[in-house]
């Protein structure tokens, strides 16, 4: 179980938020985006309409049907396009990102490192471990056959992101479901709790500061966390948010960070967009 | 019996009937203590008994109410107020129970459905039988006897009730102890005592509902009619059971229920097993005891008897001694003082003085003997002496007659003086005889044919004409046979016998001779119709030489009594002055 | 930015209490460690390591495993599927089609199997339109028997070990469908049900198998409970000597007087279903039809009427199974009402006559007509015999025939059916399984996605 932890920054000027939860007005808010039965590995926006779905079967792109202003929370999507993953055995728990930015657009998968194209969706595949972005923290790719990654130190993690701001250091979940900061040096300097994966958080609400999303698993189900980094320290921001179902992948995509959740009962993927509110 | 045996049974008496009354006295009263000890000990036991049972009952109480504080139980009465469904529950009672060590516990809701049952867990859905009655009619703090239903039979239980809210109702926790043997082995009790359960579930007495502490209950027969009888009067009752091994005292008590009626009876019994061993251990000790005692008793008693009696003895055998002819007996060994040695004393005193008596008498005797003899000697010579004397005178005178005549004298006196010398002879050889009486030449002898040929001798004297008759009778034992002895010597003894007899009839009479065998002897007895004897003659009859006739050697029963003694033989006299006498002869056969 | 209604925020929260929640990151590695004394536990071991061409999900269709793809020509006589490529055997060599053929036809003899590029045909001589659905039971399981050397699957586990009560599974790293993330798994299978419970609070074990009566209890130790569809029947079968005709009232009556619901709610807490008949609504598909309820049961005066002998009954109940024995109380409280006498029996060795047993009959097959053979089997030819006179439906026989069989075996009450239960198992908050439930509807251990949260 993960507790996604959601790093929240007091938004305007000159209003300092303080580190703990209950001073923070802020709360995390996901956006639906994407609904299917076959697990979704993660998503990427498309501007304006777009939707880029990258699953166990392959990678397809959407394009939204209806105008979210019409009052509907969920948009809807058409399949415009797909393109089949590589035949191979996946990890049971296969772990897949979707790598775009300005230059580069591609498909991370466990030991495949995959060209991706548009117009038509194209995959060009090549079986090597090659080091997934996690924001700076040096890996290997994912080890081969697992789900999780190894830093040059031989720690194993889930994930992790580079602490950008306000100090140097590093944090990552741990194979052992806790969140700890690492310094510059990536040795742990401090446990932040629970936490299956972390990925940094872009929000307009905390803008300047360094926010994190992660996830854990909590008695009653998984929750996000925010977390934001203060003097050097890293701090819970905002109160945990409660997932509907189970938290299966987090990922940062083009500076957005989506949660990827499964509902066990109705066997179900949803995606959904995640983001800090400033309450204001 | 003797003096020693009389003494010895006395004392022995004595002794014995101390040690038996002691002892019976000590057992008899050790006895009677112990049994009034044991009494009280049961009496105060059952007391005991009964504070038990009433602390079982609060037991139960307090384990209740522990039930009902716990956590679980307030779980439970919260889950199940406002709903519908039991069954999650339905487990709760039983680890309840087993925390508390009860045997039933029972969770009933409010309208009697029960919810859990620890002693009958299937039971659930069904209703209780008595746990809501039991709130509204009984002193909920205390435990009662209740009938409590079990999957394989009904039993007794001691329990109690109470209740929880359950929102807007109540839980009912109804639980306590089954009185079965594990009940009863939890009671301490002392040893010697035992307890027994019957419970009173079926209509008929039986022992079947007779629960014991013990692997090896009881019969049950025998503590039927006090169970019986304990139901039937609702009270309390005592008896004594007596069992192979002993008797037991068994107090039963009732066991009522909350509406009085007698659900069980309590039995519980005192053995008096320990005190019949204790006592037959004292008898049996006293038993002993006595008979150490009697046996010592009979040691001490022969011992004092036999030193106290031994010299009696050797005075009674000296005075015996004495009587016996034996008078030089001394009895200065008897090693006693006292009396004893008094009478000792006197007795060495006596005999001494018998015995120079005895000598001197003797001595006497002998020298009355000697004079008597002498005078019996000088009288018979005398006779024939005389004669003598005056031949010789004769012939003196003759001296100066003529020849012729001087012849015719000294021939008559030749005559007269071989006739004197004859006679002297005669008298002479009869001393010689008694003096030289030959040893007997032992044979076969009949005693009868003696007897007929000595009458025959005389039959001719008896009959001469002139003399007065004398009658003889002759009764003659064909029986009695031949003896061992010297034939000459006992004709001469009969007819000495003879002889006196006739001569003791000088005007005729009857002499009777009679024969006889009997107890290994033959006796003859010869009767005269004489004058008889008197006592100071008879006691010298036998003596030589003595005799109450003017003529006579006086040797005749002096040689039948030396007769008679030589054969072994026995003779006496009866006789009485003017009656006659009888002289009895007794040989060996 | 984006602002969301607050609405959104609740229902998503609503959600939460509503669904069941899976873990989130499976960890790979450890020792699965598993506990029961099910007599079927090679079964669940053996589906670990050998394969069937097909399976059936959760909803009853079948979804492919081995074989991608399969086609029956009219009728079903012949059967053509296609097989998976790249699947690997334990020893990691690639099966191959023929290999698939052998292993069929060492199951059925009488079967016509060829095998070609990627397909093996089939041809059961008889019409077979379930062949498929047949071909899905275990039994039907894909084993290679090598010239030498242990047998061969290509199941997500292989066996590496088995000692006495010890088995010992080791992950299969070239599994077609993904490695599992557990590296093996042991199972006991001689441990006591007691000692199971003991060993799984004591953290010694991840998944012991427990009863209905002990769910209550691990979960209030919050142990969850894995469980399947109701697959095991508890059925009271008649002795000879009361499964006369003569008798046929008394067993109706006794019958009538057993409350299977207050069993299914009360005494397995709820684990359970009534049973009216042998096999379980979901498997028949069809609502019961209880047979010989025509004739009306004995009035409890006419019971008392009956001689003792004939209202007493014996119960005979296996010493090792608590739940059965709970049953066997509550159904003798049941007859009590009715007038009967029933005394339970839980011998451990021989005990005094008996007049009826209380039998635990598990059903593995995946169809009504092997689910029923099954019963049939647990039963035994001695109690089928008395029950009727009826044969196991054939493989592949339709639903009407397997219902009429059924209806046959039940129609004289000489077989009772009381309640359905499930497997139970209760796991250790190590224990999680990832994506799907670790055991399946059907009892099947859904192995390959356990995962233990700590080492």
């Amino acid at each position: 179980m993960c507790v996604l932890l959601l790093l929240l920054f007091s938004a305007p000027a000159g209003t300092q938020v303080p580190g703990a939860v209950e001073e923070l007005p802020a709360a995390i808010v996901l956006k639906p985006l994407f609904a299917q039965r076959v697990q979704i590995l993660d998503v990427a926006v498309l501007t304006p309409r777009g939707l880029l779905v990258l699953d166990r079967a392959g990678m397809t792109r959407y394009e939204q049907e209806e105008d979210l202003s019409l009052g509907r929370t969920t948009p809807r999507w058409r399949r415009i396009e797909s393109v089949s993953l590589p035949a191979r055995v996946w990890p049971r728990d296969l772990r897949g990102h979707l790598v775009m930015d300005r230059v580069t657009f591609g498909v991370l998968l466990p030991g495949t490192d995959c060209a991706a194209q548009f117009n038509p969706l194209r995959l060009a595949c090549t079986e090597r471990r090659v080091p997934w972005p996690l924001s700076s923290l040096p890996n290997g790719g994912l080890e081969p056959e697992r789900n999780y990654f190894m830093t040059p130190e031989g720690m194993t993690v889930y994930g992790g992101s580079t602490i950008a701001s306000d100090g140097e250091g590093f944090i990552v979940a741990d194979r052992q479901g806790r969140l700890t900061q690492l310094d510059a040096n990536r040795r742990p300097v401090a446990d932040l709790g629970a936490g299956d994966d972390v990925v940094p958080l872009r929000s307009l609400c905390g803008a300047g500061r360094s926010q994190y999303l992660a996830a854990s698993h909590g008695r009653d189900g998984d929750v996000l966390r925010a977390l934001v980094v203060q003097g050097g320290r890293v701090v819970q921001a905002a109160p945990d948010f409660p997932l509907a179902g189970a938290f299966t992948a987090l990922s940062s995509v083009d500076g957005k960070t989506f949660v990827i959740t499964r509902l066990s009962g109705a066997d179900r993927y949803d995606a959904f967009q995640a983001d800090i509110s400033c309450g204001r | 019996m003797s003096l020693r045996n009389r003494l010895f049974a006395l004392v022995s008496g004595v002794v014995v009937l101390t040690v038996v009354l002691v002892t019976w006295t000590v057992s008899s009263s050790a006895r009677q203590s112990f049994a009034t000890v044991d009494t009280q000990r049961s009496a105060a036991l059952v007391t005991q008994f009964r504070r038990e049972f009433a602390n079982q009952g609060e037991q139960v109480s307090l384990r209740l109410d522990r039930i009902a504080q716990s956590d679980a139980a307030s779980r439970v009465a919260a889950g199940i107020a406002g709903a519908r469904d039991f069954a999650p529950y339905v487990n709760e009672a039983t680890p309840l129970a087993a925390a508390q060590e009860l045997d039933v516990l029972d969770l009933v809701a409010a309208d009697g459905t029960i919810v859990s049952s620890a002693e009958w867990p299937a039971r659930f859905g069904y209703q209780h039988a008595w746990a809501r009655k039991a709130v509204h009619a009984t002193n909920p703090s205390s435990g009662f006897l209740q009938p409590v239903e079990f999957p394989d039979e009904t039993g007794l239980g001691l329990v109690a009730v109470r209740t929880l809210p359950a929102g807007s109702g109540t839980l009912y926790l109804a639980g306590g102890r089954r009185l079965d043997r594990k009940f009863l082995q939890s009671l301490v009790l002392p040893p010697g005592m035992r307890v027994l359960l019957y419970e009173n579930l079926q209509p008929e007495v039986s022992g079947r509902q007779l629960i014991a502490a013990e692997d090896d209950p009881p019969e049950a027969a025998p503590l039927e009619p006090l169970i019986a009888r304990v139901i039937q009067d609702r009270r309390e009752a005592r008896e004594v059971i007596e069992w192979p091994d002993g008797p037991e005292t068994v107090d039963a008590l009732p066991l009522g229920g909350p509406d009085g009626a007698v659900l069980g009876v309590l039995l519980v019994g005192s053995s008096g097993r320990e005190l019949a061993a204790l006592v037959r251990r004292i008898r049996w000790s006293g038993v002993g005891f006595g008979a150490v005692a009697i046996g010592v008793g009979f040691l001490l008693s022969f011992l004092v008897s036999a030193r106290v009696t031994r010299p009696v003895e050797q005075l009674a055998g000296a005075a015996r001694a004495v009587a016996d002819g034996e008078w030089d007996v001394h009895v200065d060994d008897v090693g006693t003082t006292g009396e004893i040695k008094v009478l000792a004393d006197a007795f060495e005193t006596m005999t001494r003085q018998l015995v120079d008596h005895r000598d001197r008498l003797v001595q006497a005797e002998r020298v009355a003997a000697w004079r008597e003899l002498a005078r019996r000697l000088a009288h018979e010579l005398k006779n024939p002496l005389f004669p003598l004397r005056i031949t010789l005178d004769n012939l003196r005178r003759a001296k100066s007659l003529s020849s012729a005549e001087f012849d015719e004298v000294f021939d008559e006196s030749l005559t007269t003086l071989q006739t004197g010398l004859g006679n002297l002879n005669t008298v002479i050889g009869r001393f010689s005889d008694f003096a030289r009486m030959p040893a007997p030449e032992f044979s076969q002898v009949s005693i009868n044919e003696v007897v007929e040929q000595s009458v025959a001798l005389f039959r001719a004297q008896l009959a001469a004409p002139g003399r007065p008759p004398v009658a003889v009778t002759l009764e003659l034992d064909p029986a009695a046979g031949a003896i061992r002895a010297d034939g000459e010597q006992i004709r001469r003894a009969v007819q000495n016998l003879l002889l006196n007899a006739i001569d003791a009839m000088p005007e005729g009479g009857e002499l009777r001779i009679v024969t006889a065998r009997s107890n290994g002897v033959v006796r003859l007895d010869v009767a005269d119709t004489g004058q008889g004897i008197g006592e100071e003659e008879r006691s010298r009859l036998f003596t030589p030489y003595y005799t109450t006739k003017q003529h006579g050697t006086g040797l005749g029963l002096a040689i039948v009594q030396s007769v008679v003694t030589d054969h072994h033989g026995k003779i006496w006299v009866e006789s009485e002055h003017g009656r006659g006498a009888t002289f009895h002869i007794e040989f060996p056969a | 930015m984006t602002r969301f209604k607050p609405i959104f925020l609740a229902a998503v929260s609503a959600l939460l209490a509503a669904v069941t929640v899976d873990a989130a990151r499976p960890h790979y590695g450890g020792t699965l460690r598993i506990e029961t004394t099910d007599a079927a536990v090679m079964r669940r071991v053996n589906a670990l390591a050998y394969e069937t061409l097909v399976a059936s999900d959760t909803a009853g269709a079948l979804r492919p495993l081995l074989a991608t793809a399969w086609q029956g020509d009219n009728g079903g006589r012949r059967w053509t599927f296609r097989l998976r490529r790249g699947v690997k055997l334990h020893d990691g060599s690639t099966l191959q089609p023929p290999q698939v053929a052998e292993a069929l036809r060492m199951a059925h003899v009488d079967w016509q199997i060829t095998s070609g590029d990627d397909t093996v045909a089939i041809d059961a001589g008889r019409d077979a339109p379930g062949l498929p659905f047949e071909l899905a039971d275990q039994g039907n399981a894909i084993v290679v028997r090598p010239a030498a050397g242990a047998l061969m699957g290509s199941g997500p586990f292989r066996v590496e070990r088995v000692d006495a009560g010890l088995i010992t599974l080791r992950a299969h790293e070239g599994y077609w469908d993904s490695r599992p993330f557990v590296d093996a798994i042991e199972v006991r299978t001689t441990r006591s049900p007691a000692d199971q419970l003991l060993d799984l609070e004591a953290a010694r074990a991840d998944m012991v198998g427990i009863q209905p009566t002990d769910v209550r209890r691990m979960e209030q130790r919050q142990f969850r409970i894995e469980a399947s569809r109701p697959v095991e029947l508890f059925v009271l079968a008649f002795e000879a000597h009361v499964a006369t005709a003569a008798s046929e009232s008394v067993r109706r009556t006794l019958s009538g007087a057993i409350d299977r619901g207050a069993i299914a709610r009360v005494v397995l807490q709820g684990r359970a279903e009534a049973a009216d008949t042998l096999l379980p609504q979901w498997l028949s598909g069809h609502a019961p039809i209880a047979p010989g309820r025509g004739a009306e049961p004995l009035a409890r005066s006419a019971v008392a009427a009956l001689p003792a002998d004939r209202r007493t009954l014996g119960l005979r109940v296996a010493a090792s199974d608590p739940a059965a024995q709970a049953i066997a109380q509550r159904i003798a409280v049941n007859a009590r009402d009715a007038g009967f006498t029933i005394t339970v029996q839980t011998p451990a060795g021989l005990g005094p006559r008996f007049d009826v047993r209380l039998l635990r009959v598990p059903m593995r097959g995946a169809t009504p007509g092997a689910a029923l053979s099954d019963v049939m089997a647990g039963l035994g030819a001695r109690t089928i015999a008395l029950a009727g006179r009826v044969t196991p439906p054939e493989p592949g026989a339709p639903i009407d025939t397997v219902l009429f069989t059924e209806h046959a075996l039940l129609e004289h009450n000489v077989l009772v059916p009381i309640v359905h239960v499930p497997e139970l198992y209760a796991v250790s908050p190590r224990f999680e399984s990832w994506n799907g439930p670790a055991v399946q509807p059907s009892g099947a251990w859904n192995l390959a996605n356990a995962w233990l949260s700590a080492p």
